[in-house]
């Protein structure tokens, strides 16, 4: 029964080339959407899954409310937090503490060998490797990092440091890791590298004895319940059947004990492990939850559009299988019996969809690799793609089937073989359905055209907006933190000799930045103290000149500490009319007291999704860790790159060069947004194709449908304008009305979206115009060419064989 | 075998109700060959699709060997109609993307006979109406003497006990029209009971009843 069934749907296929071509594609696109965000979601939601008993474990957050309504949270924890723990909390199982370095300088003193830089270098306690276990190549697991100045180190760092030796030959030999001081440690232990997805990016642990031995705890912030450092980090494991809310409540009792006055708006919450993918992890590879599920609401919409073309199709095709449906009712087929045959047909077309799609999915893998979220691997025979593609397949057939079925399965067959079903008498769900499926795929497809629009418009707008400084040409690098203060001078003066330097600067900040530090600022005036919240900047004189930032009045600083420079917002927030008379008053920032001495133009010290706040320029030249310099626009810029690089190399031989391009900075600022409207443009074209794909089949059929009425009109006398026109005023009726639903939904989506820049553009409505109006033409040139095919068919013809 | 009694169908439109079927009175026995005439529109049609069991819209009584088919729930009917009832249309009604073989094996698969089975029933039949050569043909390769061929074959081949055919001849020129009809009188001489509409005078001659009707009543019952 069933072959007979799928082979009645094979030849129907073949037979019916244009209706398979367009719900095969339709949903294939549709089906591959989905298993790349089925992918990037499985992906999301695979990170450190794997460890024993992870519903247990959580790694403890500080959540304040530093302002009423405000809230921090934290991933780091106060240092004390970690000793007192054990004592206060009955209902963990372990903990373990964590403090991770941001990159580290490794040698190995013995080899006097110098590896270089490295990420992944992290304090840890024994309890880490209790929460997280691993497989030991060599060492004691419980004791290896018990003492001061020993360390564990994965598999991946001794293949690293250590080529040709095995993890036995390696205990007990000694590595440098150089921080903000060096650190000797012997190798107790090698672990081998998980292989599972782990935000866990670790590859050498330093015992967490050592920082309390080191006498540093001050330097980790590590000394004082008031401290908190992000780096520092503590993990739980609970016992068994414990709730997140109780070890919450349990938290709250420490945090009141210990914090004091601090510890009526700070708390501590645990967080489960599994969510740290999702909020703050060690390499910036965190995945947004609501970018997530927007994402896959995308997709859901894109399939749901298939689906749609599909069912709306089907039911205008129901009209053609009516005879045949007639034709089995009285040779004794019952109506499950048919509906079992048109979803056995439906099943075939979207499986073989879905055989496509795995293809359509590994193409658009390839090519549009940049906009996924994270790094993910896509392979289409992986046994979970086929699982996907065979459910969402089953899926699908049920979704999309059973309406066109149930349809089809319901004619009189009497009725159906005089072929009467198509005569409706008033209201019908068949058509109202059509033309509302229609209807609802356009004004999605122009809903997401018009957010193309505005996001795109946007973008370029923050491109062409002057920024207050030169982002071009610009090349900076990080430098030492806490360097030698007299090699950061050298550098800075071999690199200020080379002749196409125009200027050089060294700061503590780059000129536009997602980090900020803001101070409390105190204008004195007549002896009364005028309180502002300022950015503070940490730049040397030249920091000015080399951005080619205006100075509106007075002049640079002279690197002396007492001098300050300031911005026009500064002068604006304090009320004065006019930047001269700024200069020569007296600022306090914390205790000390400082002179203005230079006004400055507004500049976009962040990016444009802030406002610019006062800014104050200061001079403390301790903590430079920036060199910035300005190169002359023109010349060959890579050639320039590695010429800083290589003087950066000579002067600090440890450290790797590596300059990088300022604009590139600005540039990803709105990496994000520039992501979002990529997706964004995908999904509008898919969904803008699957529509006029839909269209195209619809209007091919409807207008078949018409031919008769449409000669008969002819023979009366009408032109071939006229017929197209007949036709096609339905359809203006349709995209008219799409169009008007989807106003709203994009305006609000946009303007949700365009609240989060402060220099924005104002909602660009002649667009929506030029959108609504692109598809109109669009759907009109589709309907056209199927009307104008009626149009120019010979009456005689056609009207002979009726 | 069948008593129809007081059969009535109408059409109701907003003003007037008009009867198609009026108080229809009607026996058939076992074996019979029983031709309806008339003008079109008189109502011969819908007299066989209530015969058929394709039509429910009725009032009056129809009792199939005792059985109460007016009152019968829908899943009794549909089996009655599976295993007694074969069509035969005008229009030959072939499903156009089966071939000849696939047509006739269709009421087959409904009625859930297994392979060996309908291998052997659908041979005896493409035997029978000479048409071995053709099973792989699709309708629109075959004449329309043929395709009725095949829409006899596909009506028999469930082996109902009562055969419908309307206008079985409609379609078709003298001489096919001829071949046909002895077909059915075949298949009436093997026990078939037959009901056919016609409006040619001389297909009533391969019957033994001839029943005129005229507007929506019976007319005459003339035994032949």
């Amino acid at each position: 029964m069933l072959y007979n069934y799928l082979l009645i749907a094979f030849r129907n296929i073949k037979r019916n080339k244009l209706r398979t071509f367009v719900h095969v594609f339709g949903l294939s696109l549709g089906i591959a959407i989905c298993l790349l965000i089925f992918n990037q979601l499985l992906s999301a939601y695979s990170f450190d899954r794997f460890h024993p008993d992870e519903d247990r474990i959580y790694r403890l957050n500080t959540y304040s409310e530093w302002q009423p309504g405000e809230f921090f949270q934290s991933s780091g924890t106060n240092g004390p937090l970690g000793e007192v723990l054990d004592e206060e909390l009955s209902l963990i199982e372990s903990k373990a503490r964590l403090y991770h370095l941001y990159e580290t300088m490794v040698s190995i003193p013995e080899q006097n060998k110098v590896i270089g830089r490295k990420r992944g270098v992290a304090f840890a306690d024994d309890g880490f490797f209790e929460i997280f276990p691993r497989k030991w190549l060599a060492g004691n697991p419980t004791s290896a990092l018990s003492e001061p100045n020993v360390a564990v180190i994965s598999e991946s760092s001794l293949l690293h440091y250590f080529p040709g030796l095995s993890a036995g030959d390696v205990i007990g030999k000694e590595v440098l890791w150089v921080d903000s001081d060096s650190i000797y440690a012997q190798i107790r232990g090698v672990v081998a590298d998980f292989k599972e997805n782990s935000d866990f990016i670790f590859t050498d642990f330093i015992s967490f004895k050592t920082i309390q031995k080191m006498e540093s705890e001050d330097w980790y912030g590590l000394h004082s319940w008031n401290n908190l450092n992000s780096s520092s980090q503590l993990f739980v494991k609970v016992n068994e059947g414990v709730l997140k809310n109780e070890l919450d409540e349990a938290l709250l009792g420490i945090s009141k004990k210990y914090l004091g006055e601090e510890g009526n708006n700070t708390t501590f919450i645990g967080e489960p492990i599994a969510e740290m993918h999702f909020s703050e992890n060690y390499d910036d590879s965190t995945i947004s939850k609501p970018l997530l599920r927007g994402l896959t609401f995308v997709g859901l919409i894109i399939l749901a559009l298939a689906c749609l073309n599909f069912i709306n199709l089907e039911t205008a095709h129901a009209i053609s299988r009516a005879k045949e449906v007639g034709i089995r009712k009285s040779l004794g087929s019952d109506r499950a019996q048919l509906m079992l045959q048109f979803l056995s047909e439906t099943f075939l077309i979207v499986f073989v969809a879905s055989l496509f799609s795995l293809l359509i999915a590994d193409q658009i893998h390839h090519f549009f690799k940049d906009y996924f979220l994270s790094e993910f691997t896509f392979s289409i025979l992986e046994v979970k793609n086929c699982v996907f593609i065979f459910s969402i397949a089953l899926l699908l057939t049920i979704l999309s089937g059973i309406y066109p079925a149930l349809i089809q399965s319901s004619y009189h067959p009497q009725r159906a073989l005089k072929g009467e079903v198509n005569y409706v008498n008033g209201f019908s769900i068949g058509v109202f359905l059509r033309k509302n499926l229609t209807i609802f795929q356009f004004a999605v497809s122009i809903a997401f055209i018009i957010m193309v629009a505005v996001i795109s418009t946007q973008l370029k707008y923050i491109s062409s907006t002057p920024l207050g400084f030169e982002k071009n040409a610009v090349l900076f690098t990080d430098l030492p933190f806490m360097g030698d203060r007299v090699v950061r001078e050298q550098l800075s003066d071999r690199i200020r000799q080379e002749s196409f330097v125009k200027g050089v600067s060294m700061s503590g900040v780059l000129v536009t930045s997602n980090s900020i530090w803001t101070s409390d600022a105190f204008y004195l005036k007549d002896t009364i103290e005028n309180a502002l919240n300022v950015h503070v900047m940490n730049v040397d004189s030249a920091f000015v000149g080399t951005h080619q930032i205006s100075l509106l009045a007075g002049r640079n600083t002279n690197n002396q500490e007492d001098e300050i420079v300031v911005n026009l917002n500064f002068v604006k927030t304090l009320g004065f009319s006019e930047v001269e008379d700024m200069i020569g008053s007296t600022l306090r920032l914390g205790n000390e007291l400082r002179t203005i001495v230079g006004v400055v133009d507004n500049f976009n010290a962040r990016s444009l999704k802030e406002e610019i706040m006062p800014i104050v320029l200061i001079y403390r030249p301790d903590y430079f860790h920036m060199l910035t310099a300005k190169v002359s626009n023109g010349q060959n810029l890579a050639y320039m790159k590695q010429r800083l690089e290589d003087i950066y190399a000579e002067t600090y031989p440890f450290e790797t060069a590596n300059f990088s391009f300022l604009d590139e900075v600005v540039e990803s600022f709105y990496e994000n947004d520039r992501k979002i409207n990529g997706v964004l443009f995908f999904a509008a074209a898919i969904a803008i194709l699957i529509s006029i794909l839909g269209l195209f089949g619809l209007s091919s059929f409807t207008i078949a449908q018409r031919t008769k009425e449409m000669n008969i009109r002819k023979v009366l006398g009408a032109g071939v304008l006229q017929i197209v026109g007949l036709i096609s005023r339905q359809y203006v009726w349709l995209v008219s009305i799409s169009f008007v639903l989807a106003i709203y939904p994009a305006y609000y989506i946009s303007k949700l979206w365009l609240e989060d820049y402060a220099y924005r553009i104002s909602m660009p409505y002649f667009l929506f115009a030029v959108v609504g109006l692109g598809v109109m033409i669009m759907a009109l040139l589709v309907v056209g060419f199927h009307s104008l095919g009626v149009a120019q068919s010979n009456p005689a013809k056609v009207l002979k064989s009726e | 075998m069948i008593t129809l009694k007081n059969i009535e169908k109408s059409i109701s439109s907003k003003y007037q109700r008009s009867f198609i079927l009026k108080g229809v009175d009607m026996e058939i026995h076992e074996g019979d060959f029983i031709t309806l005439m008339g003008p079109s529109g008189v109502g011969k049609s819908t007299l066989l699709n209530i015969i058929g069991l394709l039509d429910q819209d009725y009032e009056g009584e129809y009792f199939f060997e005792e059985k109460a088919v007016h009152d019968m729930k829908e899943k009794n009917r549909s089996k009655l109609h599976k295993s007694e009832f074969g069509y035969i249309f005008q229009a030959y009604h072939l499903i156009d993307e089966l071939t000849v073989y696939e047509n006739i094996e269709t009421p087959l698969l409904y009625r859930n006979t297994n392979s060996s089975e309908r291998k052997s029933i659908i041979a005896e039949l493409l035997d029978r109406f000479n048409m071995v050569a053709k099973k792989d043909l699709f309708p629109e390769q075959l004449s329309g003497g043929q395709q009725q061929l095949v829409g006899i074959a596909r009506a028999i081949a469930g082996r109902p006990r009562i055969l419908l055919a309307d206008e079985p001849t409609g379609n078709l020129h003298s001489v096919q029209a001829k071949e046909i009809m002895e077909v059915f009188k075949e298949l009436n001489e093997s026990g078939t009971t037959i009901i056919q509409a016609t409006h040619a005078r001389e297909n009533a001659n391969y019957g033994n009843r001839l029943i005129e009707m005229s507007d929506g009543k019976i007319f005459q019952n003339i035994q032949l």
